[in-house]
């Protein structure tokens, strides 16, 4: 009788039951709009499917109890806000772009911003969280303009000890590295119009 | 003569821009029907629009549609200070709670199940506070829950700095090269390397 009722307790998925299930609010500080200013280009976003589903089970040490981020489903809107505040003219691709499409709407550059790894540098007295991002600026012609990857990190203490430690602490990691991301970005378009790059 | 031409030139032009005479300019290129179509999304969250272009007829990317909206406040990350204390800092946002690991360890205890080591390596937060579990279980589930290694570090080191820490770097991996630049170049050998070598 006890075999069957820890059988079916494991079967119908412990990990879900047991742990922390760590979702960001998904939403930048009022800093970020304030820290990074609009730049006059038109600029269209494509996200690569599946980003929206990127979690991660890395609980940092051994010892510590399991725990999943959810860092996708807060990373996407972060990042399309991130291009609401940080371009004047945002566009999102919910198509395959082609060139076609890129000389119809006068787009000057696409961007496809992908995860590449998350850490979490678990310790025994805070939590330190890295999110490694790779972006790819491609020309109307879709031919490769710029790659460069982004790490954005977060590092406090006592986080577990207080309600919402933890997914402001993420939170915090996708805002660091979208803004890094968006001033890199700026940059690089901004050198590119005056044709220094 | 050239007055007239002048001012029949003005004419045509002006009706031109008000677009009472408009004739198509021969374009460079043609481009071909695209099959898109633009429409104008709402973020998820802020509620600030955005454009989005699409398949015509399609109802777009299905996991780029948020469902139905949150509204959480801006997370404010003050919270992060260590000299912060819960609930000092408000905050509206999701949550992580393990109240249902306490159920479960509760369930399982009041079967009978939980005992001895094997119940708190199962359930270490849980055997640290039902209390169900052996000695040995208490230890272990101080050791691992998040929550109880904070506040025991509080008294072990006083040296915490109370503010947090926001690292940020972006590194180019690759830029745009020329045919030149990218297979020419890298052989060359300048003449005082070549020189060196000899």
């Amino acid at each position: 009788m006890m075999s069957v009722v820890l059988l079916a307790v494991f079967g119908a998925g412990c990990a879900a039951l047991f742990g922390w299930n760590i979702h960001a609010p998904g939403l930048l500080s009022e800093e970020f709009a304030q820290d990074i200013s609009k730049i006059p280009a038109r600029v269209a976003l494509y996200i690569p499917e599946g980003q929206i589903d990127y979690l991660s089970k890395d609980k940092g040490t051994a010892l510590s109890d399991p725990q999943t981020y959810y860092i996708g489903e807060a990373y996407v809107p972060m990042l399309i806000e991130s291009f609401q505040h940080g371009v004047d003219e945002f566009l999102l691709f919910e198509t395959l772009p082609t060139t076609e499409l890129m000389k119809r709407y006068a787009i000057s550059y696409l961007v496809v911003c992908e995860i590449k790894d998350f850490k979490n540098r678990k310790h025994y007295r805070g939590q330190g969280l890295d999110l490694y991002t790779e972006t790819f600026v491609f020309n109307p012609d879709l031919s490769l303009y710029a790659r460069f990857e982004t790490r954005g990190a977060s590092e406090a203490w006592k986080v577990f000890a207080k309600k919402g430690g933890p997914e402001v602490n993420l939170n915090h990691a996708i805002e660091s590295n979208l803004r890094s991301m968006m001033t890199y970005l700026q940059d690089l378009l901004i050198q590119a119009q005056k044709g220094t790059a | 003569m050239r007055k007239r031409r002048e001012l029949l030139r003005m004419i045509v032009c002006l009706f031109w821009m008000t677009g009472i005479l408009h004739f198509p300019l021969k374009a460079n290129e043609v481009i071909p029907e695209t099959q898109s179509e633009v429409i104008v999304r709402e973020h998820p969250q802020t509620g600030d629009p955005y454009i989005v272009i699409k398949a015509q007829g399609d109802e777009g990317r299905e996991d780029l549609h948020f469902g139905q909206p949150q509204k959480y406040s801006r997370p404010d990350y003050e919270m992060l200070r260590s000299s912060v204390k819960p609930g000092d800092v408000a905050y509206d946002g999701p949550v992580s709670s393990r109240k249902k690991i306490y159920i479960l360890a509760a369930s399982l205890a009041t079967l009978g199940t939980v005992s001895g080591v094997a119940g708190a390596a199962l359930f270490p937060a849980a055997a640290g506070t039902t209390a169900s579990g052996s000695g040995a279980g208490l230890a272990a589930g101080v050791a691992v829950t998040g929550a109880a290694t904070a506040a025991a570090s509080i008294a072990l080191n006083q040296e915490i700095p109370d503010d947090y820490v926001r690292e940020q770097e972006s590194r180019l991996l690759e830029m745009q090269t020329d045919f030149y630049q990218r297979y020419v170049a890298p052989h060359q050998i300048s003449p005082v390397e070549s020189n060196r070598s000899q």
